[in-house]
């Protein structure tokens, strides 16, 4: 390691150590190459020299603090994605969660929302949505904001029509969505009921509930390992037993410590089950 | 002597002496045999002679007595007894020869005695026959009592004794042949004595034989067989040798048995060590295979090093061993003691060791045993509760894979290592070689793993970085656009707004001294008065006092009136603005003709009475008792019209003349005999703020403002308003109004869309999205939609009827396809169809069928096409999106999920 890397090891530190002393968010477990991409983009953004004066704007400036933490958040998703996920979540898990008399599906890192509502979609077919709640978490509030209001860009919905083709949709589609104004496309406002959107940090934050289901998908990524450890220690924690959980197409829960708790219910759409 | 020697001696002795007699024996019975033959021959052949003799002298004789009886002499009885004669003479030579040569004669010694008889026969004859000569001589001579008397006595007597000689010859015959048979029986007994003593010698001989040869025979077989008895059953060694004298088979059979028994004891011995070797072979490949097992499944190499050292070191007959692995994780170049077995803290075993470095460090780096079998003083101790005591042996070996050493195993022991340890140990570390080998694979590759599963991670988050970074720009990027694209709509706008302001200004500056004016008087003062007029008027009206007359209350009712319509004109004229920018709200309803006519009446009667002009509504018969329109815009335009007919008449009439055009429109009229407009003053007259003589106002009053906003409304209601007029002649101003239930026109206005209510065809559910339809007609939406082509494929005209109307309110073009084929026809011949609306049941060609047709074609293979369905299985929907079509909409269509599914597909 050069004295150069060394120094930007140190100042990322610092930064983060800042960040989490003043403001309580905690990115100092994130994936480091991650971090280093993300503090270059916005200090690029910004036009600044060094991580320290990243670290005098965000320490000194009102409200950049806000920019500073949607870096961390990369809001990447759309509706039924991975639509082979969402068809195995129909056929395989949906006739065990037909059993329970109420079902608990958290949603952690949920982002604006599209999968939690894909999630309401598909369950509103299977006939289960009215006795489901989601608990849709993220760790900003603003995107939490955005996910709330159910609305979504237009020229989006080709591809979500499509990936809600491929994931075994029973309707059509076009009976969630209307177009309202500015190339937008609001969901039925029925689909919002039974979900409560709520600020969560997986980093800081502990268990809410006791779930049936949680999903978490492509948040690990962004993770060391270090931290993906604590992170699934949270969400076994938060399973009933015999309960699933879905991670993104590139997790999995080999190579760590949980895999012996989880049968591999279907593995290559990353659904697991817990069993221990 | 052998026993076949014997064998052969006695039943060949036997045999000789059979031979012999049996051959003496049968050399007899054929001499007798042909003696017996000829004896018997020559005795038939003599009798017959003696026959045939004894035949010739009867004739003879029978001849004679005829010649002497008869007396008959002749030449012919002379010869013929000549004849007979002369045979007699031959068989008796014959007879004498035969005696002779005879073999019974050999046999009989003396042949005198026959020879005898036979000469005498002979000289009988010789008598008979001079005898018979003198008797023919006599006879010839014819004398025959002499003939007779010879042949009477004197042949008589010579014929006896010739049958005399015969009869003795015969006998002597029978005589001499029967002592030749008693010669014949003689030699017959001495053969059968012969037979009897051959039997007998040769049962004798045979016995005597037959006893010997068994005797010596079963006293060697015993011998054999007590020896073979004393061989104990499974006994393998020390077996009893046999002995036997002599020199015959029995002595062969016991030298191989001897022989045989020496085999087996060799054999005995080589399948002892066999079986040891066997034993130590079997323990060893038990001891691999177990240590083997031991290491299977296992994936570290503490594990694996505990398992084997503490298996290995008993087995070896070990007391103490330690287990170094090559260091993979670390340094390789070091060697780490993974486990030991009798380790004491500290004590025996170092943790590291180098290559080269010590005696495992050699062991290691030259990869081969090294064995101390004397074990120096102050070296490892191995002890146990009671005390300890040095190793008597150390062993210390490497393990190999490929060539190299991977890891070095130390053992002691109180003993030696024996050679089955020591291979033991070889064989068991080749294994182990191979499972660290695994181990470290498996470890590697479960490094490799683990990093390429982060690398994935890795990836997938930076793809989604780049995901989302690309959305910021994509959102940027459109941002910019949209906002060069306003910038130039805007330039644009200004430039147009620009020429019309150029264009304008002339007019502009004409009306704006009455814009002034106007709006001078339209000031707050103006307003105030009003109201207290209003107040006052109404006051008035209402006559609290009881001290005003009924007409002094009409007129006050009158000022009341006119001075709303004033308020209300001002408040039209506030909305001029609002007309011209489009935001008048229009509120359709029914208006029967008749309340119009009683309004119009009622308005504007008591006017026209006070001024002396006559008021005239004329309706004609055709025209409907109502109409759909806004009543109050309507109202407004005609109190316009008829108050300036009435102001600018001064006598005359003012007629409302209301009649049809057509199905559609409808006429209203004010006709007036007024002083009428100017030609060239025609075009200024709906200009706000104008008259057409700016003096006008000061004569008749009033802002200038009624046309222009009538006219406004007019065109609010989808009417105009004409003028006719000339100079002093009066004027007709008409009012077209639409009469229509639907209103067609296509209303730029946002609220003018809104208001409108559509019947809605069977295929269109009814919507109960008032708000949201105004919604949709967004600017950036409506773009999306406006000249957008769009091809309807359905058998049913009520359905395309139905869409048709929905879609082209929107400005999309609509063409129709009454089958798959006709619509692809139709698609080839606008090839810029943007979307496709497909019934799924259609006569002909099916929806999927077409679908599928078009999407052959590469050019359509993005084309939006949306299948519409009959509300049913899931599965008629899965056939759509797998026939190709892009979506599906269930019938009846809800025309909000329509617009919507139609937005997005267009949407690019």
């Amino acid at each position: 390691m050069t004295y150069d890397e060394d120094l930007e090891k140190l100042e990322i530190e610092l930064l983060l150590n800042g960040v989490y002393r003043q403001y309580g968010f905690d990115f100092r477990d994130y994936s480091y190459s991650f971090l280093c991409r993300r503090i270059a983009n916005r200090m690029q953004a910004e036009n600044l020299k060094s991580i320290s004066g990243l670290q005098e704007k965000v320490l000194h400036e009102p409200g950049f603090i806000n920019r500073f933490i949607s870096d961390f958040s990369i809001n990447v998703t759309e509706m039924f994605r991975d639509p082979e996920f969402f068809l195995a979540f129909r056929e395989r898990v949906v006739p065990v969660l037909r059993e329970y008399p109420f079902i608990r599906i958290w949603h952690a890192g949920c982002s604006t929302g599209e999968e939690v509502y894909s999630m309401a979609i598909l369950l509103h077919e299977e006939g289960l949505y009215q006795k489901t709640r989601i608990y849709a978490t993220d760790l900003q509030e603003n995107i939490l904001e955005k996910a709330k209001k159910a609305v979504f860009a237009l020229e989006k919905m080709k591809v979500y029509t499509k990936n809600y083709h491929a994931a075994g949709g029973t309707q059509a589609f076009s009976e969630y969505y209307m177009v309202s104004n500015d190339k937008k496309v609001a969901l039925a406002p029925y689909l919002s009921e039974n979900i409560v959107f709520a600020p969560h940090n997986l980093v800081t934050d502990q268990s809410i509930n006791e779930f049936h289901v949680v999903i978490c998908r492509n948040v690990l990524i962004y993770f060391n390992n270090f931290l993906q450890e604590r992170v699934l220690n949270l969400f076994h924690d938060s399973l009933h037993y015999g309960g699933f959980l879905g991670l993104g197409a590139k997790e999995d829960i080999k190579f760590t410590a949980w895999n012996k708790f989880y049968d591999r219910f279907a593995p290559d759409e990353k659904i697991f089950r817990k069993i221990l | 002597m052998k026993i076949s020697r014997k064998l052969y001696l006695g039943f060949g002795s036997l045999l000789i002496v059979m031979t012999i007699f049996m051959a003496v024996q049968a050399v007899l019975l054929d001499r007798i045999h042909d003696d017996t033959k000829k004896i018997v021959n020559d005795r038939v052949r003599i009798l017959r002679l003696l026959n045939k003799i004894q035949n010739d002298l009867n004739s003879s004789e029978a001849i004679l007595t005829e010649l002497v009886v008869g007396g008959k002499y002749n030449e012919g009885v002379r010869s013929e007894l000549d004849k007979i004669s002369f045979e007699v003479a031959t068989t008796f030579d014959s007879l004498q020869r035969l005696a002779v040569t005879s073999d019974v004669e050999a046999l009989v010694s003396n042949i005198s005695e026959v020879d005898d008889i036979i000469t005498r026969s002979r000289l009988m004859n010789k008598k008979y026959v001079e005898l018979q000569e003198k008797i023919l001589e006599q006879s010839a001579a014819g004398n025959n009592a002499e003939a007779s008397y010879l042949f009477f006595h004197e042949g008589k007597n010579l014929r006896m004794e010739m049958i005399q000689i015969m009869a003795e010859t015969r006998e002597l015959y029978e005589k001499r042949t029967n002592a030749v048979y008693s010669s014949f029986e003689q030699t017959i007994l001495k053969s059968n004595q012969l037979i009897y003593v051959t039997v007998i010698s040769s049962f004798i001989i045979g016995l005597a034989f037959v006893y010997w040869f068994v005797g010596n025979f079963n006293k060697s077989l015993k011998q054999l067989i007590g020896a073979l008895n004393g061989i104990a059953y499974g006994q393998k060694d020390n077996l009893p040798r046999l002995e036997v004298k002599g020199n015959n088979e029995f002595k062969e059979i016991a030298d191989a048995v001897n022989e045989m028994a020496a085999a087996i004891e060799e054999q005995a011995k080589t399948e002892k060590q066999f079986l040891q070797t066997m034993e130590d072979q079997n323990w060893l490949n038990l001891a691999v295979a177990e240590i083997s097992v031991l290491s299977q499944g296992v994936q570290n190499f503490d594990t694996m090093s505990s398992l084997l050292i503490n298996k290995i070191t008993p087995m070896a007959g070990a007391s103490y061993g330690a287990f170094y692995i090559r260091d993979f994780l670390g340094d390789p170049q070091c060697f780490k003691k993974y486990a030991a077995y009798a380790d004491t803290a500290g004590e025996p075993g170092v943790e590291r060791i180098k290559v080269g470095e010590g005696l495992i460090g050699q062991c290691i780096s030259e990869n081969k045993t090294i064995i101390l079998p004397e074990v120096p003083e102050n070296y490892i101790k191995i002890s146990s509760g009671l005390g300890h005591t040095l190793p008597a042996s150390i062993i210390i070996m490497p393990i190999e894979f490929e060539g190299q050493a991977v890891g070095a195993i130390e053992l002691a022991t109180l003993d030696q290592f024996t050679e089955l340890h020591m291979t033991l140990l070889q064989q068991v570390l080749a294994n182990i070689g191979i499972v660290i080998h695994g181990i470290k694979s498996h470890l590697t590759i479960q490094g490799l793993l683990e990093e390429s599963k982060a690398l994935t991670e890795e990836l997938q988050s930076q793809a989604e970085e780049l995901q989302s970074q690309q959305e910021e720009l994509r959102s940027m990027n459109e941002e910019l656009q949209e906002q060069n694209r306003c910038s130039e709509e805007r330039a644009e706008e200004l430039e147009k707004i620009k020429t019309t302001l150029e264009e304008k200004t002339r007019q502009l500056t004409l009306t704006s001294k009455y814009k002034s004016e106007f709006l001078a008087n339209m000031s707050h003062e103006l307003r105030t008065p009003l109201n207290s007029l209003l107040i006052l008027a109404q006051l008035l009206k209402e006559n609290p006092d009881g001290n005003l007359d009924d007409k002094q209350v009409e007129y006050a009712g009158a000022m009341y009136s006119s001075g709303n319509d004033l308020l209300g004109l001002i408040n039209t004229i506030l909305d001029l603005s609002k007309i011209e920018s489009g935001k008048m709200n229009v509120e359709m309803g029914e208006l029967f003709m008749d309340e119009l006519e009683t309004f119009i009446r009622s308005q504007f009667s008591a006017v026209a009475e006070q001024k002396g002009i006559k008021l005239d509504v004329r309706l004609d018969e055709n025209i409907p008792t109502a109409i759909y329109t806004d009543e109050q815009k309507l109202k407004q335009i005609l109190n316009n019209l008829l108050s300036n007919a009435i102001k600018f008449t001064e006598y005359g009439s003012v007629i409302l003349d209301i009649k049809s055009v057509d199905d559609q429109t409808l006429a209203m009229s004010v006709i007036d005999t007024g002083i009428g407009i100017s030609r060239d003053k025609v075009h200024l007259i709906f200009e706000s703020f104008s008259q057409a003589d700016g003096t006008t106002s000061r004569k008749y009053g009033g802002t200038g403002l009624g046309l222009s906003i009538s006219k406004e409304l007019a065109q609010l209601l989808g009417g105009h308003i004409e003028v006719e007029t000339a100079e002093g002649e009066g004027s007709t101003f008409t009012l077209y109004l639409p009469i229509g239930d639907l209103i067609e026109q296509d209303f730029s206005s946002e609220e003018e869309a809104a208001c409108g209510s559509y019947e809605m065809p069977s295929l269109i559910q009814p919507v109960e999205a008032k708000e949201v339809h105004g919604e949709i007609m967004q600017d950036g939406d409506k773009e999306l939609l406006d000249g957008k082509k769009i091809l309807i494929v359905d058998d049913d005209m009520r359905n395309v009827f139905a869409l048709t109307t929905v879609l082209e309110r929107h400005n999309m073009i609509v063409l129709f396809a009454e089958n798959g084929r006709e619509s692809i026809e139709i698609l080839e011949e606008n090839p810029d169809i943007d979307l496709i609306l497909m019934d799924i049941m259609m006569p002909e060609m099916d929806g999927y069928e077409t679908i599928g047709c078009i999407r052959q074609m590469p050019e359509y293979k993005q084309l939006p096409i949306i299948a519409v369905t009959a509300k049913a299985m899931k599965g008629d929907r899965q056939k759509c999106i797998d026939a190709g079509a892009s979506d599906y909409i269930s019938k009846p269509i809800n025309i909000e999920q329509l617009y919507s599914l139609i937005l997005v597909w267009l949407c690019k």
